[in-house]
């Protein structure tokens, strides 16, 4: 009975700390909008919009039916491109991280893969994959790809030498070493990788569009540019970031909560 | 030779090891076996290759040269830290060799309340993530964590090194209490000359030491 009464505290005390937490994000946000509103209106409507202008934008698209399909399709791409660099960048960087040769080979080919600029990958994709799906979804898992890849083996490399003696005195199953002691640690690498690769996707998504594709946000964005409609082109950047802040705080941060509440206790 | 050196059960032993780290010599000519049963200790100085020693006959290194024949079957190690994995309760801490041996949660769950209680753990210690326990009880949960696979060898690694008296002297009884009931053979490095005497049937002392190198043990007591 004690026992729960204190789990209840705990679950009390850990929400309360992420309420508060949110007071602090909700006021910085609205010192952005502040800021937002005086450049608005010291430029004038053509050179940038007020919040206000641009949030009525946003829900005249979506009345209009606009902006969900469009939405939908920009964020399908995204996630899948994302997803599949998840998958493989994962993978491959946890093998290169349980082998020193592996990884010193890794190494000069993530560096090239980092200093490639997206936009060459774009150039690249169009040439294989023409307009279409195929180019915004390359374009991403290739950008993604070296971050998620970094990132699960640096995790691999840095496990303490001393819990791996651990795994092998205990007799530890390659299955069980995985789940148990390499994963556990390694989460924490992926994680932040994870969500700086997830950044990352949603603006070459829309790279990628806004110059390969005739549907989503970015070919929405194309064409407000050429219509000189400022407004519709902020209310399209404040759905595009609102989506991708979404994700990351429905989805991702409350994984990453979960996984990782050995740290806060 | 080889024939004279085959693997007898229930007994480690170790002839002509040398060990180096690259050019740097640790270990020479050493002979020792630890007998079924058996408490040994071995003393000497810091930085001389001793846990060199252990974690060769633990297997976790590969030696240079000479035979290490262990015939224990289930050997548990207790090392300098606690070395609990800082993501797991103490719970499933103390059952990772449990789990490693494929014993169902509900089995396991309860072997570890059971021996947790004994070695002085709470309740709801075993519900803790190790760094919200003290060093005292990180120790405790090693201990258990080592007697709970119930070795018939457990190699400690000056594991009561960092702490105080009382507790040193609780952990003492309760790892005599273990061995009692587990007849668990023990080989031990330490530092602590009382430690060595408490515990140990027979001590064995590091005879020559210099340049980290340790050459032959020498045997100062049975």
């Amino acid at each position: 009975m004690k026992f729960r009464r204190l789990l209840i505290q705990e679950w009390a005390a850990a929400t309360g700390n992420y309420l508060w937490s949110g007071w602090g994000s909700l006021a910085s946000l609205c010192i952005f909008m502040a800021i937002w509103e005086l450049t608005a209106q010291g430029f004038g409507p053509l050179i940038l919009p007020t919040p206000l202008d641009a949030l009525a934008t946003l829900a005249r698209l979506f009345e209009a039916g606009e902006a969900g399909p469009e939405i939908l399709i920009t964020a399908r791409r995204a996630l899948a491109g994302f997803g599949l660099s998840v998958a493989v960048g994962s993978l491959l960087g946890l093998a290169a991280g349980v082998s020193m040769t592996a990884s010193m080979m890794a190494r000069p080919i993530i560096t090239v893969l980092v200093g490639m600029p997206p936009i060459a990958w774009l150039i690249l994709a169009l040439l294989w994959f023409g307009a279409g799906d195929g180019t915004p979804i390359f374009t991403v898992f290739i950008a993604c790809f070296p971050i998620i890849f970094v990132g699960a083996m640096q995790g691999t490399r840095t496990l303490d030498g001393q819990l791996k003696e651990v795994a092998q005195m205990f007799g530890l199953s390659t299955w069980m070493k995985l789940t148990d002691v390499y994963l556990p640690h390694v989460v924490s690498y992926l994680f932040p990788a994870w969500i700086a690769a997830l950044g990352m996707s949603w603006k070459i998504v829309v790279m990628a569009e806004l110059l390969s594709t005739e549907d989503g946000i970015g070919a929405a964005l194309a064409v407000s540019r050429s219509h000189l409609d400022t407004a519709a082109s902020m209310a399209w950047i404040v759905a595009l970031v609102g989506t991708l802040l979404a994700i990351e705080y429905l989805l991702l941060e409350p994984i990453k909560r979960k996984v990782e509440s050995w740290r806060t206790l | 030779m080889a024939d004279a050196m085959t693997m007898t059960a229930g007994q480690l032993r170790i002839s002509g090891l040398n060990h180096r780290f690259g050019y740097q010599r640790v270990l020479e000519e050493i002979e020792l076996s630890v007998k079924a049963n058996e408490a040994v200790a071995i003393v000497g100085p810091s930085g001389c290759g001793k846990t060199t020693l252990l974690n060769l006959a633990a297997g976790l290194l590969t030696p240079w040269e000479g035979r290490i024949a262990n015939g224990f079957a289930r050997p548990a190690m207790m090392f300098q830290q606690p070395r609990l994995l800082p993501w797991k309760r103490t719970l499933d801490n103390i059952a990772l060799g449990l789990k490693a041996r494929g014993i169902t949660t509900a089995q396991r769950n309860a072997e570890v309340a059971r021996l947790a209680l004994k070695m002085g753990l709470t309740v709801e210690d075993l519900d803790k993530f190790p760094s919200a326990l003290s060093g005292g009880m990180q120790s405790r949960a090693a201990l258990a964590r080592a007697f709970a696979v119930q070795p018939d060898l457990l190699l400690l690694d000056e594991a009561f090194s960092a702490l105080d008296i009382g507790l040193k002297s609780e952990l003492y009884a309760l790892l005599a209490a273990e061995r009692a009931v587990n007849g668990s053979a023990v080989l031990m490095i330490t530092h602590d000359l009382m430690e060595a005497i408490r515990l140990a049937g027979r001590i064995g002392r590091v005879s020559y030491c210099s340049d980290r190198t340790f050459e032959t043990i020498e045997v100062i007591a049975e």
